[in-house]
């Protein structure tokens, strides 16, 4: 099969499969088919619970775990970032519990945006770092530069959002990178691992740039997309 | 009350023992002085970001404490770390050197200013926040033995044990900050998190 055929069916099923996990989720927590009006501060609140709770486990698990895979390091640097993305979380939900208010940068920033330093290291350590650029590589870091220039332009904090974007970009084009590789036979299990990155950077995206109930699905997609991430990884490296 | 004063008396025995003891207890001796120097530095530099900023003493140790004092604390064992190469070992017990001496020092400020008649406040004060210095010093190790096998991922490596080790000390710093119930949950939580640490570093190594 062609790589593009792959990549673009790589990507309809990951987001199907988040868009599934999700429809479960609501499903059977009675969310949606009870018809009532759905609290957002109740529903966000539930949402990053969940989230913290997921990530903790995963983290933990991927840590006992990497013993078993053939790169333990990268796995650990994933466990990290999902760990630290989740006392971030954590952070921002006491603050937002307990004061009252959300904060406006806060400590939550600095494990958010930290957390994908961990990712990219984990990215290098897969051995992406040796091989040629493509063209699409640039292509997505340029995009997230992009949008998050016109977010500061929108709504301001231009440094705030710098920070945000520097590490995203790197990821998007360690991604792509990635994604190109997997073309090597060598690479070929860690596609879906990349196409994930890609995916939870595209709802991270989103969720900067939506509001309300949006903003709660897309951060319910982007949990299921880190979760994906893991999944992948373990798979991509395991024997 | 007087930190340097204090800081002087806590240090010039260390100083004066430093040169007599040899190689692994040199190297904690020196670790241990300079998680005291560090910690009051970091004095200074949150009492100068708190006239900077205009905010109250409450918000400073939530938004800005964490981040200064875990700056500071991680930069002796960077540039152990990048200089020296030390084994993991070594590096370890310099973290937690660096965890000790810190939070010895700050201890040592709080009771000063706050009274030791209290022997519940005393053990809160250093079951808590001396704990959770330690905790953060011990994270800060741990990462650095995982960077040092790919020395090449040293500088994003830091940067994110630094985000790790800011928030949990924020975290800690936010609950302690609200009175009630949530405080003393706060004041839990470095001990749970050394409890859990060492069972989870315990299964490690069994599995």
């Amino acid at each position: 099969m062609n790589i593009n055929k792959k990549i673009t069916g790589s990507c309809v099923l990951n987001l199907a499969l988040d868009c599934n996990i999700l429809y479960v989720i609501f499903t059977k927590t009675n969310i949606i088919l009870k018809g009532s009006v759905i609290d957002f501060f109740v529903l966000e609140t539930v949402v990053t619970v969940i989230q913290i709770i997921s990530f903790f486990t995963l983290g933990f698990w991927l840590v006992i775990k990497s013993k078993d895979t053939k790169n333990p390091i990268a796995v650990c640097f994933l466990a990290m970032r999902i760990m630290c993305f989740a006392l971030g979380s954590l952070y921002y939900e006491l603050f937002y519990l307990l004061k009252k208010a959300p904060p406006y940068v806060s400590a939550a920033d600095v494990a958010w945006i930290g957390s994908f330093y961990f990712i990219i290291a984990s990215c290098y350590l897969l051995g992406i770092k040796s091989h040629k650029t493509p063209f699409y590589a640039y292509f997505f870091a340029g995009a997230i530069v992009v949008v998050m220039l016109i977010i500061s332009l929108l709504y301001g904090h231009f440094i705030l959002n710098l920070l945000w974007a520097i590490p995203m970009a790197v990821l998007a084009k360690c991604a792509g990178e990635g994604v190109y590789i997997s073309k090597n036979e060598e690479y070929k299990r860690l596609l879906p691992f990349f196409i994930s990155i890609i995916m939870s950077l595209f709802y991270e995206l989103m969720m900067f740039l939506s509001l309300g109930m949006v903003y709660v699905i897309f951060d319910a997609l982007w949990t299921v997309g880190i979760i994906s991430t893991v999944l992948t990884l373990y798979k991509g490296v395991g024997d | 009350m007087y930190a340097e004063n204090l800081f002087l008396c806590i240090i010039m025995p260390l100083i004066v023992a430093f040169p007599s003891v040899k190689s692994e207890s040199r190297r904690f001796l020196g670790f241990l002085i300079s998680g005291i120097c560090v910690c009051l530095l970091s004095a200074y530099t949150n009492s100068f970001f708190m006239a900077v900023s205009g905010l109250s003493y409450d918000d400073t140790a939530v938004f800005i404490t964490p981040v200064c004092e875990e700056i500071l604390k991680l930069l002796p064992l960077l540039f152990y770390f990048l200089v020296f190469e030390p084994s993991p070992d070594s590096l370890f017990s310099s973290a937690v050197a660096v965890g000790v001496g810190f939070a010895t020092f700050e201890n040592c400020c709080y009771l000063l200013s706050s009274g030791a008649g209290n022997i519940s406040f005393v053990l809160i004060r250093g079951l808590s926040a001396g704990v959770m210095h330690t905790i953060c010093a011990l994270a800060a190790g741990y990462g650095l033995i995982y960077i040092s096998k790919v020395k090449q991922m040293a500088a994003i490596g830091a940067l994110g044990i630094l985000a790790l080790t800011v928030t949990y000390h924020a975290v800690f710093n936010l609950l302690v900050s609200v009175e009630g119930i949530t405080r003393y949950v706060g004041f839990a939580l470095p001990l749970a998190t050394a409890l859990c640490w060492f069972a989870f570093i315990k299964k490690i190594k069994v599995s």
